[in-house]
């Protein structure tokens, strides 16, 4: 069943459409920088944007920095509020709940293929932006190394395992994401109102980091150590806001996770 | 027959509802709906006592009891004082709540003391440390040696060397001087064991740590008083409160979010501008120098009964005064700074006109701008005064230099 939810969504048009467009912007932006070659003052705009010139490859990492704070969200809310409230919609899910599976492991096998979109989303920005980066930006220099944000020099060793990590812990700050809007999902026969619901609590999430009156609730914020991925460039590494944002981003899907699958095998199914 | 062996509840009851169940069965539908109720409080339960577990953890750990050493505040100062020059690293973050309404040279000064500020810092020894200034795209690293200050930042790929600070030397406060250890270090300088009490213990960054407070007894310090808590295994402070008299909230507190006593490697504070950056030797552009090279327009040698602190660095155009936490500072600004400043004053709200001058008292910090009409200079006086002591002292200078 685990491959038939997968076939299922990776068969759909619009999941592919989707990861399109979320890899479309940062193309635009590699183009408008390749053409103009102009790139942001170091230190505005997105992580990293300001060094791409001069080093494509970076473009990678400063590709997830462009989507991470909307456009990835969204593709993910979009795909994980449809999980159940789409069969629901559809008139599909009292069918599925009628063959011999439970609910819980029908829950589990949507959260599977949840899991997998979000994977294959933050691998395919990373890797596409890569390659955008190589082939229309910065040559790395011939050492292959690049300078840290404390001013020492990583090594192509370095690079590649920052690399991997930054796109790992993106990948888990994702899956705080695709909980909640599953677990709206649970809750709603309709899915957008299960995606804007989601992206609502993340907008919230937002706002509330601006304000500094919401200071003591800004810990506990999902949001809140999103970017933190770029602590992994400082050397030594700032590992403590990226400890912190993964187990944020575990309780987040221990009590989201947990009250979707309260919500689902219990709910009365109509549709 | 026991209820949960009827033959419909034993087949997959998580995935069998009442409107799946024949007419005929009605009855024993109703039944099914009481037990999934029963189910729907337990599972709903479980994530009830998930989120309370969650919730409640963090007030928890910050609760353990810490435990006493039986050593009272004067037995921390101690310890605290020797711990000055131990090595330690960690993340530190400070928070000021004080709105300076400056800006022309003084906007990073207005960002250090009004707003949060994180650092990592590896102290070796006080001639080889380093601290880092964290913003979310970049960072600014200081890195000091014996003889020399580097100054990294990345957002401009810009390193700045310049010669390292001598002691006691006018500047401007830098955000390294918020970190724990060193507030601590300014602020209890001149405490005497009979002016601190002690504090609860406190679990600071995952450590017991001892507390102490300081209460300067002068009358003319606008600081009420420091709350310092010391780490036990070290005696460094880790975490530091300045409250302003009257005030319940701190108007600067800073405190170590990770900390360690172990001496970091040499390899930490080493620094070496990386290949491609811009590499400028000198100072930056610095308000405080360039008032104090302008030469010493009749500064007393005491004020308000403070002696004047000697000038290490030559800049005779700004005078150091005070004692402990009262500290103060004197200069004669040039006529276009002074102009600046005083139209930036005139737009705060908390600033008054005094016939001294114009008075702004923010936090505990204190800030006069003279009126040269009646004290023959644009004097400023800045510091931790209480705006009472700060319109003496203006007499006094105008005294010192025969005007009007």
């Amino acid at each position: 069943m685990k491959g038939v939810e997968l076939v299922k969504l990776f068969g759909r048009r619009r999941t592919w459409v989707a990861l399109l467009l979320l890899n479309l912007l940062p193309t635009v932006v590699a183009g408008t920088l390749a053409w103009t070659g102009i790139a942001p003052q170091p230190g505005s705009g997105p992580a990293f944007l300001s060094a791409v010139l001069a080093d494509g490859s970076l473009f990678a990492i400063a590709a997830l920095a462009i989507v991470l704070p909307l456009f990835l969200p969204i593709a993910i809310s979009v795909v994980a509020g449809e999980a159940v409230a789409g069969e629901a919609q559809a008139g599909t899910l009292r069918y599925l709940l009628i063959r011999p599976v439970g609910r819980t492991r029908l829950l589990l096998r949507k959260l599977g293929a949840v899991v997998a979109f979000v994977l294959v989303a933050v691998l395919s920005v990373a890797g596409v932006g890569y390659v955008v980066g190589r082939l229309l930006l910065g040559r790395a220099p011939a050492s292959g190394t690049l300078i840290s944000l404390s001013g020492s020099t990583l090594t192509p060793a370095d690079i590649a395992w920052r690399t991997a990590v930054a796109i790992a812990y993106v990948t888990v700050s994702m899956l705080g994401v695709a909980a909640m809007a599953l677990f709206l999902s649970t809750l709603t026969d309709s899915p957008q109102a299960a995606s804007l619901g989601a992206m609502a609590f993340l907008i919230g999430s937002s706002l509330l980091l601006t304000v500094d009156a919401a200071r003591p609730l800004q810990p506990f914020l999902p949001t809140r150590y999103w970017l933190s991925f770029v602590d992994l460039y400082r050397d030594p590494v700032l590992w403590s806001n990226i400890e912190r944002g993964v187990a944020l981003q575990l309780v987040y899907l221990g009590v989201l996770l947990t009250a979707a699958w309260a919500n689902f095998v219990t709910r009365d199914v109509t549709s | 027959m026991p209820l949960t062996a009827h033959p419909i509840l034993r087949t997959a009851p998580s995935r069998l509802r009442i409107d799946d169940v024949s007419p005929a069965r009605r009855p024993i539908g109703r039944l099914l709906t009481y037990v999934r109720r029963v189910r729907r409080s337990w599972r709903w339960g479980v994530l009830v006592a998930l989120v309370a577990a969650f919730v409640a953890l963090p007030f928890v750990l910050a609760r353990l009891p810490v435990g006493s050493t039986g050593s009272d505040a004067a037995e921390t100062l101690r310890r605290v004082e020797q711990s000055v020059d131990r090595p330690y690293s960690g993340y530190a973050e400070t928070t000021g709540t004080l709105g300076l309404p400056v800006s022309d040279g003084l906007d990073t000064l207005a960002s250090l003391l009004g707003g949060r500020t994180q650092q990592r810092v590896w102290w070796r020894s006080s001639t080889d440390w380093r601290a880092d200034t964290i913003t979310p795209t970049g960072e600014e690293g200081a890195h000091t040696t014996a003889t020399a200050r580097a100054v990294w930042d990345y957002e401009d790929n810009r390193a700045v060397v310049t010669e390292a600070d001598l002691d006691g030397a006018v500047r401007l406060p830098r955000a390294a001087d918020t970190l724990p250890p060193l507030l601590a270090a300014r602020l209890l300088s001149e405490a005497r064991p009979t002016q601190v009490s002690t504090l609860p213990a406190a679990r600071v960054a995952g450590r017991a740590a001892d507390g102490l407070r300081l209460r300067p007894g002068d009358p003319l310090s606008s600081i009420d008083r420091v709350d310092v808590w010391a780490d036990r295994e070290s005696g460094i402070p880790v975490r530091v409160d300045v409250y302003g008299r009257g005030a319940t909230k701190a108007a600067l507190s800073s405190t170590f979010l990770d900390f360690d006593d172990s001496a970091p490697s040499a390899s930490t504070t080493l620094f070496t501008p990386p290949p491609g950056a811009r590499v400028r030797y000198g100072q930056r552009f610095d308000l405080v120098r360039q008032i104090g090279r302008f030469p010493d327009r009749g500064l007393p040698s005491t004020v308000l009964g403070y002696p004047r602190a000697a000038s290490p660095d030559g800049l005779e155009g700004i005078g150091r005064y005070g004692r402990g936490v009262t500290q103060f500072a004197v200069g004669a600004l040039p006529g276009g700074s002074a102009a600046s400043l005083r139209d930036q004053l005139l737009l705060a709200r908390a600033a008054k006109k005094l016939p001294e001058g114009i008075a702004l008292s923010v936090g505990p910090v204190g800030l006069l701008l003279t009126d040269p009409a009646v004290t023959g200079e644009s004097w400023l006086l800045t510091g931790t005064l209480i705006p009472a002591a700060l319109t003496r002292a203006a007499t006094e200078l105008r005294a010192a230099n025969g005007a009007a």
